[in-house]
């Protein structure tokens, strides 16, 4: 027997606690990730002594296991939501605390893609520092940028396993209580297909999206 | 007028990029920086608007201090001495276009869209404007990225091996561009290259870098006719006589500009001596003849003086070629 309403409802749980966490980590890890690259050695303003510093700060915020973190948030949950387990957007600040400094990473490799002499260009013609990061790194890297994007994205929405811990639902967390209920026999049940099959499509989605509007929106010649 | 006062610069590494570098260039000059790779020409050329610092020394603009180990290169000096690169380095999600009109927008300037039309025209590219850079050849790009170069009205254009990447007819035709740049808007043009036929064709001064320094300079016809470096002389004269010869003269005509008759043709006819040309290099500048001409003649004193004596007649320098 297949539970439509179920689901659906965990279905757009997954996609909601991925697309705003995703919208927040992106939201501080894009300036991070800025920074990043224009204090590093290459980059347009290098700061040898803040990057080693910002970087080992980041290193840190990616070493911590996602679990830990789904704890460690849970004060901050509460005090926005008035609750910390039990709802989908209970997810929404572990995730994010989970995600920004690996999409500083990210970001920072995106941007790094961009060939120097563009820099130097640019900055012979008398452009600032704010100028070249806007108008010549972020838009010479959008491709690459969109990319990120999208395996970014996968990776959040694996993460919401974890939302299994604290009760706040979505596609991945009612596949294992699905399994635990079910040990025996969830093999043979359409229901736990089904729930792959949705997790399977959102994956692809996302990912064929990204690639898609990437290619879409290149302008160098295509090697193919 | 650029002047360029002792800059020494040593890289992070130890090594010395440029040792104690004096140099001045004249408005309307087309100065050409010539040296092997690694000489340090493209560092000296980035240290006059301020992509590398340097040690000691300074540079002055116009009488100007602009640029010293404490004075950074403003931007508004760098808007007045512009630049383009051996790789282009156009801004490939941008068309044509909106690559030439980004200088104006540092700026904000208001016509920089028709201001950046007429530039392309000027440049022969104005069917190009909603292209990419990525679907353009070499020359097209290096076309764009001039065009770019104009945008704030510069008076000095540095060219950092801007053909080295180009072949020989796109090189011309580039060279040609610059040329009339010089003319028309008056630029002041400094050119770096390795190869000497780039120099030759379009500057009116040289200067040759040879580890770290420089070891020669002044007008073209100078060192061109007569290179006193063994580096100088190794650029001008590179690969040109390639066989040994045993038994045989060799002896280089040297053309200043005053000679300009068909020199091998009178030898042959006037000496009755069988000469053959082993090398040539001549080129016309102002419309007078420069460069030389390097001749073969059988190994025999008699015929050695006779030819002497007749050079000395017509006035025509020579030398005798040691291998």
């Amino acid at each position: 027997m297949i539970d439509w309403g179920l689901v659906l409802e965990s279905t757009k749980e997954t996609i909601l606690i991925t697309f705003i966490s995703t919208f927040l980590a992106y939201l501080v890890g894009l300036p991070l990730g800025v920074i990043l690259n224009a204090t590093s050695s290459k980059g347009v303003h290098p700061n040898r002594i803040f990057n080693s510093v910002l970087s080992i700060i980041v290193n840190v915020l990616r070493s911590i296991p996602c679990l830990i973190i789904v704890v460690l948030a849970m004060p901050i949950s509460r005090a926005i939501f008035d609750r910390a387990t039990g709802k989908w957007y209970t997810m929404i600040i572990p995730l994010f605390l989970t995600s920004f400094a690996y999409v500083a990473r990210v970001v920072e490799q995106s941007l790094s893609e961009v060939d120097s002499g563009k820099f130097e260009a640019i900055r012979s013609l008398g452009a600032s520092n704010s100028q070249l990061i806007f108008k010549v790194a972020i838009p010479e890297s959008a491709p690459s940028l969109i990319v990120g994007l999208s395996v970014t994205m996968v990776s959040i929405l694996g993460y919401t396993s974890f939302a299994y811990n604290i009760g706040a639902g979505g596609l991945i967390s009612q596949i294992w209580t699905f399994y635990t209920r079910n040990t025996g026999n969830y093999a043979s049940e359409w229901m736990f297909w089904i729930m792959i099959i949705f997790v399977v499509l959102i994956v692809q989605i996302v990912q064929e999206l990204g690639l898609f509007i990437s290619r879409k929106i290149d302008k160098r010649r295509k090697l193919r | 007028m650029i002047e360029i006062k002792n800059v020494t610069k040593q890289f992070e590494d130890g090594t010395v990029a440029i040792k104690d570098i004096s140099l001045t260039i004249n408005d309307g000059d087309i100065y050409g920086i010539l040296g092997l790779s690694g000489a340090g020409k493209s560092t000296l050329v980035r240290c006059i608007n301020g992509l590398e610092t340097f040690d000691s020394g300074s540079i002055y603009y116009n009488g100007t201090l602009i640029a010293s180990d404490k004075v950074k290169v403003s931007r508004d000096v760098k808007r007045k001495i512009s630049m383009i690169f051996q790789h282009f380095n156009l801004l490939d999600q941008r068309t044509v276009l909106q690559n030439v009109e980004i200088a104006g927008e540092l700026t904000h300037q208001k016509d920089r869209k028709e201001k950046a039309i007429d530039l392309l025209k000027k440049v022969g590219l104005e069917d190009k404007l909603k292209s990419y850079p990525s679907t353009l050849s070499g020359g097209q790009q290096q076309r764009v990225a001039i065009a770019r170069a104009l945008m704030n009205n510069p008076d000095v254009l540095l060219c950092d091996e801007a053909t080295s990447a180009l072949d020989a007819e796109t090189t011309e035709s580039i060279l040609d561009l610059l040329k009339r740049l010089n003319k028309e808007l008056g630029l002041t043009i400094i050119i770096i290259a390795h190869q000497m036929s780039v120099i030759e064709s379009i500057c009116n001064k040289v200067a040759i870098i040879d580890h770290s320094q420089i070891v020669e300079q002044g007008y073209l016809a100078d060192v061109f006719l007569n290179p006193q470096s063994s580096v100088g002389q190794k650029l001008i004269h590179a690969g040109k006589v390639a066989t040994k010869l045993d038994d045989k003269k060799l002896i280089r005509l040297i053309f200043d500009g005053e000679t300009d008759i068909p020199l091998v043709a009178n030898i042959v006819q006037d000496c009755n001596i069988l000469v053959s040309i082993v090398s040539a290099d001549t080129k016309t500048i102002d419309g007078k003849s420069y460069g030389h001409i390097i001749i073969k003649l059988p190994y025999y004193d008699e015929d050695i003086n006779k030819l002497k004596k007749y050079l000395e007649i017509k006035k025509v320098k020579y030398e005798e070629v040691v291998l």
